[in-house]
C-alpha cells in the first residue's frame, strides 16, 4: 500500500475499517461516500476521486472491482471496494485518491447574493444570444457547455485563419478536440458568464458560445472581437464579447487601438464587458505635477535577477513638453532626453549595470498628448535587468506646470513597481477596460471560504460584501469615470477545465474550480447582458449602462454614486 | 520613413527590427478617413487585409514595410501592438 497517495480521511477510515469493520465505515458514510456492505451481498466501497495521469487506463484493475466514470482525464471519479485500494495506491499512473464527500444542495453564493434568480425568473436564459469569450481557450468537453459552442477561433494553431485574421483555425464539431485549455482561465470565465450546473451554475445557462482562443497579443483581441461580431451578425443574434484581460501599455484614456477598435465595432446588439484589472494593491501607477523650471523624480523598484524587461509607459498633456533621463541602482544616469521631433526619437544608452533605451516622440495623434516610452535591459542581451532601486528623473525647462502619469511593465506583470511618493493608487484601469463603450467591472467579494476536494478548508482574507482589495482603480487618465460597476469576483465556484492543473486547493470536485479577480467579476456582467440582450436584442452600450447604474449601488451611499473603486457600486438584479 | 507617426513603443523597437533580417512586427494602422479602394490597393501590397470603410487596421508588417506605409499621406498612425494578460490576482 502507498499511503501517501490516500487523502488523511480515507487513510483514517481505511485503517478503521481494517480494525473494526463494517461499523468503521457507517459512522463515516453521512459525511464521506462510504457505502457499507452490512446486509447486502457486495463488498464495502468507496466513491473516490482519482487524481492520476490523464491518459490513465484503468482496464487492467476492473477484475478488483475498480470502475472509473471518465476514460480519460487529470481528475477522475470511481467507485471501488475498499481492498482494492492496495492495489489501486500501487499503480504508478495513480497520484492521489480522495474521498468524495456529501455536499448541501445550494446554489453557490454570488447569484442569489445579486438576486438574478428572481431576476431571471422562468424567461431569461439567454437563449438566442451569443456569449463571446476571448480568452485562453475553453474545455469543449466539459457537460456545463454541452452543444452550446458553435465556433472556435484557435489563434494559436496553425491553420487558415478566418476572414477577420490569416492565422489560427477555425473549428467547429468534430473539429473542437484540437483546441485545448492548459490554463483554465477561458473555461472559468465561460462558465460564470453561461455555464449549465445544477450547483455551480452561471447567469445565462442557455447562450450559445463562440470562443476565440487567443495569444494575447492585443491586436489578435481585436481581431477576435471582430469575428465574434461578424458570426454573430451572420446567426442574426445578438452578442456580447467578454473580455477578462488586459495591460498598462496604453494612455488610460481609451484612445489606444484596441478601445478604439471596441468603439467602432460595440452597438445595438453587440456589447463589450472588460474587467477593471488587478492591480489594486500594485504599485505600477506613479503620478506628479511637473512645475514649470522644475524637476521631479519617481523611484521604481526593480527585483533582483528576474526581470529581462522593465519599461515605463509614460504620459502628459501635448501641451508641455518634458525631458526625461534614467538612473541605475549604481547611480549611473543618462542623459536628459527631449522631445524629438525630427527623424527618431530614439536613442539608446549603455550603462555599465544596464542598458537603456529612450523613445521621446512629438503628440500622440489619437490624444494630443505626449507619450515617453523607457525600455531597461540587462548588460547583455537576455541578462536580468540590474535589482535595486532605479529613479525616472524628470525636468521641465518650461514655464508651464504638466500632470505626469507613468506606469511600469515587465516581460512578467506586476513586478516592478513604484516606490516613494509619486506612488498613487489611481489610474490603474488600463486597455481595454478604458474603452469608453465597454462595461467595465470591478470585483466584489461574495465568499471567502470553500471546502476544496480534498475535504481542506480554505478561507482567503478578503472583507466579504466588500469591494475586493485587488479590484484595479479609476477613473482615467482624463477623468472619464471607471469601472462602470462591480460584481461578484472573490472567490467565485465555476467550471474547471480537466485540461488545466491546479493545484488541489483551487478545486471543488471533478467539474468546479474556484477561482478570484476582476476576470470572474467580468462574465458575471458580460452573462447579465446577455440576459438583457436576450429581452431587448437591440439594446446598445448606452442602454445596458443605463440600465445597470441606477441598479447597482456601493453599500450605504446613495444609488448613483460613484467612487473610482466600485464604479456606481454593486449590481442587484432584483428590478432591472 | 516618417517618425511621427510612430508611437514611442514602436519607435523604439523600430532600429532593433531593421538589423535582423525577416523580423515582422505586428501593428495597429490608424488611417485619416475611413478607407476606400486606392488605399487597399496599397494595403495589399503589403499583405494586409482590410475592409472599405475601415479607420483601425491590424497588420504584421516588415520594417521596410513600415517605413513606407508611414509615408502615404492617408495613414495617421501606426502603433505597435502590445501583449496582454488574462487578468488574475
Amino acid at each position: 500500500m502507498k499511503y501517501e497517495k490516500l487523502a488523511s480521511p480515507l487513510l483514517t477510515a481505511y485503517e478503521d475499517f481494517r480494525s473494526s469493520g463494517e461499523p468503521a465505515l457507517r459512522m463515516r458514510s453521512r459525511a464521506m461516500g462510504m457505502i457499507s456492505a452490512e446486509g447486502r451481498p457486495r463488498p464495502a466501497r468507496v466513491v473516490v476521486f482519482l487524481h492520476c495521469d490523464e491518459e490513465k487506463d484503468f482496464t487492467a484493475l476492473t477484475p478488483q472491482g475498480l470502475q472509473v466514470n471518465q476514460r480519460r482525464g487529470r481528475i477522475r471519479t470511481a467507485i471501488l471496494p475498499l481492498e482494492s485500494l492496495d492495489a489501486l495506491s500501487e499503480d504508478d499512473g495513480v497520484h492521489r485518491i480522495v474521498p468524495a464527500r456529501y455536499l448541501k444542495p445550494r446554489m453557490d453564493v454570488a447569484l442569489p447574493k445579486m438576486h438574478i434568480p428572481e431576476f431571471r425568473g422562468m424567461s431569461l436564459t439567454g437563449q438566442g444570444v451569443i456569449l463571446g469569450v476571448v480568452d485562453t481557450g475553453i474545455d469543449t468537453s466539459h457537460p456545463a457547455f454541452a452543444g452550446r459552442i458553435l465556433k472556435i477561433w484557435d489563434q494559436t494553431l496553425s491553420g487558415a485563419g478566418v476572414p477577420e485574421g490569416g492565422y489560427g483555425a477555425e473549428l467547429a464539431g468534430s473539429t473542437f478536440a484540437m483546441t485545448r485549455d492548459t490554463h483554465g482561465h477561458g473555461t472559468h470565465v465561460g462558465g460564470i458568464a453561461g455555464g449549465s450546473d445544477p450547483k455551480y451554475g452561471g447567469i445565462a445557462p442557455r447562450a450559445d458560445y463562440v470562443v476565440v482562443k487567443t495569444d494575447f497579443m492585443n491586436a489578435h483581441i481585436a481581431d477576435g472581437i471582430r469575428y465574434i461580431f461578424r458570426v454573430a451578425r451572420e446567426l442574426n443574434r445578438p452578442a456580447v464579447v467578454n473580455l477578462s484581460l488586459g495591460g498598462h501599455g496604453d494612455a488610460h484614456d481609451g484612445t489606444d487601438s484596441l478601445s478604439q477598435i471596441i468603439d467602432q465595432e460595440a452597438g445595438a446588439g453587440r456589447i463589450v464587458c472588460c474587467a477593471a484589472g488587478n492591480e489594486g494593491n500594485d504599485n505600477i501607477h506613479a503620478q506628479s505635477i511637473v512645475g514649470g523650471g522644475h524637476m521631479r523624480r519617481m523611484r521604481f523598484l526593480v527585483p533582483d535577477m528576474s526581470v529581462t524587461l522593465a519599461a515605463l509607459n509614460g504620459w502628459y498633456p501635448g501641451s508641455a513638453t518634458l525631458e526625461v533621463s534614467v538612473r541605475s541602482p549604481g547611480g549611473f544616469v543618462t542623459p536628459y532626453q527631449p522631445v524629438i521631433t525630427f527623424g527618431s526619437p530614439v536613442r539608446s544608452y549603455t550603462l555599465p549595470d544596464g542598458g537603456v533605451t529612450i523613445a521621446t516622440p512629438g503628440p500622440d495623434p489619437d490624444n494630443g498628448d505626449h507619450n515617453f516610452w523607457i525600455e531597461i535591459k540587462g548588460e547583455t542581451d537576455g541578462h536580468p535587468v540590474a535589482g535595486g532601486i532605479w529613479l525616472l528623473r524628470v525636468r521641465n525647462n518650461t514655464t508651464q506646470g504638466a500632470e505626469l502619469h507613468v506606469w511600469t511593465l515587465d516581460d512578467e506583470g506586476g513586478r516592478v513597481v513604484f516606490t516613494g511618493t509619486s506612488v498613487k493608487d489611481s489610474v490603474k484601469i488600463g486597455s481595454p477596460g478604458s474603452a469608453s463603450s465597454a462595461i467595465t467591472v470591478a470585483a466584489y467579494t461574495t465568499k471567502v471560504e470553500w471546502t476544496d476536494v480534498n475535504g481542506a478548508d480554505h478561507s482567503v482574507g478578503f472583507e466579504l460584501d466588500d469591494i475586493t482589495d485587488f479590484s484595479s482603480e479609476g477613473p482615467l487618465r482624463n477623468g472619464a469615470r471607471k469601472p462602470d460597476v462591480a460584481a461578484p469576483g472573490a472567490m467565485i465556484a465555476s467550471t474547471l477545465s480537466t485540461q488545466s492543473a491546479p493545484t488541489a486547493a483551487w478545486i471543488l470536485d471533478v467539474r468546479n474550480r474556484v477561482n478570484a479577480g476582476t476576470s470572474m467579476a467580468c462574465p458575471f456582467i458580460a452573462g447579465l447582458t446577455a440576459l438583457l440582450l436576450q429581452r431587448d436584442p437591440k439594446l446598445d452600450p448606452t442602454g445596458v449602462k443605463a440600465l445597470l447604474s441606477p441598479h447597482s449601488r456601493i453599500p450605504g451611499k446613495a444609488s448613483g454614486s460613484f467612487h473610482p473603486k466600485w464604479g456606481f457600486g454593486v449590481i442587484d438584479a432584483t428590478n432591472l | 520613413m516618417d517618425y511621427t507617426k510612430l508611437d514611442a513603443s514602436l519607435n523604439t523597437v523600430l532600429p532593433g527590427s531593421r538589423q535582423k533580417p525577416g523580423v515582422t512586427i505586428q501593428v495597429f494602422i490608424h488611417t485619416v478617413s475611413p478607407i476606400d479602394q486606392p488605399e487597399l490597393a496599397i494595403l495589399r501590397r503589403h499583405g494586409i487585409r482590410a475592409e472599405r470603410g475601415a479607420t483601425v487596421i491590424t497588420a504584421l508588417l516588415t520594417p521596410d514595410s513600415i517605413a513606407d506605409l508611414s509615408d502615404q499621406p492617408w495613414i495617421r498612425s501606426l502603433k505597435l501592438a502590445k501583449q496582454s494578460r488574462p487578468l488574475k490576482p
